[in-house]
């Protein structure tokens, strides 16, 4: 069968599936000619020229005033709004909130730190830290935070940006 | 993907929906390049030649690319050719296949964190993923350059000129015609499959059906003795030396640590002969690349065998090896590489041999803009011709290639 010399096709891909732990890259060759034109860079830049779409967020980073994707920061805003802010920087990306004590849940509050990291629109583009504080004999004590917080607020962020862009968007 | 649980804390009020995968909209690139360069020749069968001339190469690259919901990569790419006259290297013998060539390159693809599937007219992995002395070649490619678009081989005497395996040099219709080779069938039309690359591991795979059918050529037409209106599928003509129902793959493997670069690689190329006079289609290269600080050295050896030979001639010997060494400094560039090979002939004839020392160096002058000088001493000799029909000299190439 003429298969047979590259059945070692089968096996590697095995292996992918099964060692998920291991240094996976999404990237796929090209050829050495092109790989040897693409070394020598390009007259329009690293990106090249586009045409049309992909930049929404490139757009929507130019228009914005703000230094960081427009749809995470006021994703992060509409997540965060029932709590108190003390500073929201649209520069930076920082968005610091109050302690807010929920009154169903007396002697526990929290406080989240809300830093978007770039100007596109990732899935790795905001970090969320929550602190909590519990009150233990008339003074607020720093508590464990459980890790799985952040990353649910975080998710809940990202979720809202896509609404955010799909309905500004249409699509 | 970040995963989502669903939590009972009252610090979490919006829904919870697990999509962390976003979506982008289709975006179309624009590129390619144009470069130009100057020819000087002078070799054994130059008499009554101008010993220089004129070339330029130019192609317009269209992408599509986009990404869905679910993370799922896809997208085409359409390079076009460009050029004011044929394009004799991507062409080769297409006035013979009556195929115009418009493009070099089209496909469609998908990817995703499992890999990558190619469709269409696109180079497969005995090109992408082979490791060869040419993978460190500067200028126009060393031993895989533009120098035998300039040398002569007046009878057409054939050689293994570049280090491809016989479908990548132009194999179409037997030995006897694969003269320098042209890479005609490097576009194939084909089915490919990558791996992701996993821990510096990577392999590809492509299924070609026929090396006759690329773009919207289907071998069909030509196949009931020239009469139109053949049934698709008859096989009343074959030509001696195509092949079909072929696989072609590579495996391939970087490693870095500091300074210090190893890449190895083994490709290979399978097919039916389609004449039973033939023999089959098996050939395959190994080749390796080390690297340190800005210092690099590659070689391979490469077998053809008997590779679509006539039964009768007997000629499973032919083979090439290649070994260069190349150094990068910045901008600046050079690189030596050297190419031996030699075609099998059959019992008690002597082979066809070539040897090719290509120097080259090239210079980043701007980002995109790439003048280079190389040159290249070649030594060609043919079994059982006439001396004239030996030829040895040498090519110096300058010009500049613009990328964008």
């Amino acid at each position: 069968m003429k298969f047979a010399p590259f059945a070692f096709i089968l096996p590697i891909c095995v292996l992918l599936a099964a060692c998920g732990d291991a240094e996976v890259e999404q990237t796929f060759p090209k050829g050495a000619k092109i790989e040897r034109k693409e070394a020598r860079g390009k007259l329009s830049g690293d990106s090249g020229l586009t045409l049309f779409g992909g930049g929404e967020d490139t757009e929507l980073a130019k228009a914005s005033p703000i230094g960081v994707n427009g749809y995470l920061w006021r994703a992060t805003l509409d997540t965060l709004s029932f709590l108190p802010l003390v500073s929201a920087d649209p520069f930076g990306g920082t968005i610091i909130t109050d302690w807010h004590e929920d009154p169903k849940a007396p002697g526990e509050r929290y406080k989240v730190n809300a830093v978007i990291l770039d100007k596109t629109l990732r899935a790795d583009g905001v970090r969320v830290t929550v602190f909590k504080q519990r009150m233990e004999m008339n003074a607020w004590r720093d508590q464990p935070v459980d890790e799985n917080l952040s990353r649910r607020l975080e998710d809940t962020i990202l979720t809202r940006a896509r609404q955010l862009r799909i309905a500004q968007l249409g699509h | 993907m970040k995963k989502i649980l669903l939590g009972t804390t009252t610090l979490v009020g919006a829904a919870l929906v697990a999509q962390a995968a976003l979506a982008d909209a289709p975006k179309v690139t624009v590129g390619g390049f144009s470069d130009f360069e100057a020819g000087i020749v002078s070799d054994d069968q130059d008499a009554n030649q101008r010993n220089h001339a004129f070339r330029t190469d130019n192609e317009i690259s269209f992408k599509v690319d986009g990404k869905s919901d679910s993370g799922l990569g896809y997208g085409a790419e359409i390079w076009l050719e460009a050029d004011v006259d044929s394009d004799a290297d991507e062409s080769g013998s297409s006035d013979q296949l009556n195929q115009g060539i418009n493009a070099s390159k089209t496909f469609v693809y998908v990817e995703g964190t499992w890999g990558r599937f190619e469709g269409g007219a696109n180079l497969g992995p005995d090109q992408t993923l082979k490791v060869d002395a040419a993978s460190i070649a500067r200028a126009t490619g060393g031993i895989d350059g533009d120098w035998r678009l300039f040398a002569n081989n007046t009878a057409n005497n054939p050689y293994i000129a570049t280090p491809d395996l016989p479908l990548n040099y132009g194999y179409s219709s037997g030995i006897s015609n694969v003269g320098l080779g042209d890479e005609s069938q490097e576009n194939l039309n084909k089915i490919t499959y990558y791996t992701p690359k996993w821990s510096g591991f990577q392999a590809g795979i492509s299924y070609i059906p026929s090396d006759q059918e690329r773009g919207q050529f289907m071998t069909s037409a030509t196949r009931v003795d020239n009469t139109a209106g053949g049934t698709f599928g008859t096989n009343n003509t074959v030509a001696a030396g195509q092949a079909d129902n072929i696989w072609v793959g590579g495996l391939n493997w970087m490693g870095q640590w500091d300074q210090i670069g190893i890449a190895l690689a083994a490709t290979a190329e399978r097919g039916n002969a389609e004449s039973a006079l033939n023999e089959d289609l098996w050939a395959w290269q190994v080749g390796g690349k080390l690297s340190y600080m800005g210092f690099s050295i590659a070689g391979s050896f490469a077998d053809w065998g008997d590779s679509l030979r006539l039964k009768a001639e007997n000629a499973n010997d032919t083979d090439f090896w290649t070994v260069g060494g190349a150094y990068e400094y910045g901008p600046y560039g050079i690189s030596v590489t050297y190419l031996r090979s030699s075609i099998d002939q059959g019992p008690g004839i002597q082979e066809n041999k070539l040897r090719n020392w290509t120097v080259g160096a090239d210079y980043k002058l701007a980002p995109g803009l790439t003048p280079f000088v190389e040159l290249s001493f070649y030594d060609m000799e043919a079994a059982g011709a006439a001396p004239d029909d030996d030829n040895e000299g040498h090519v110096f190439l300058i010009g500049t290639s613009l990328n964008f």
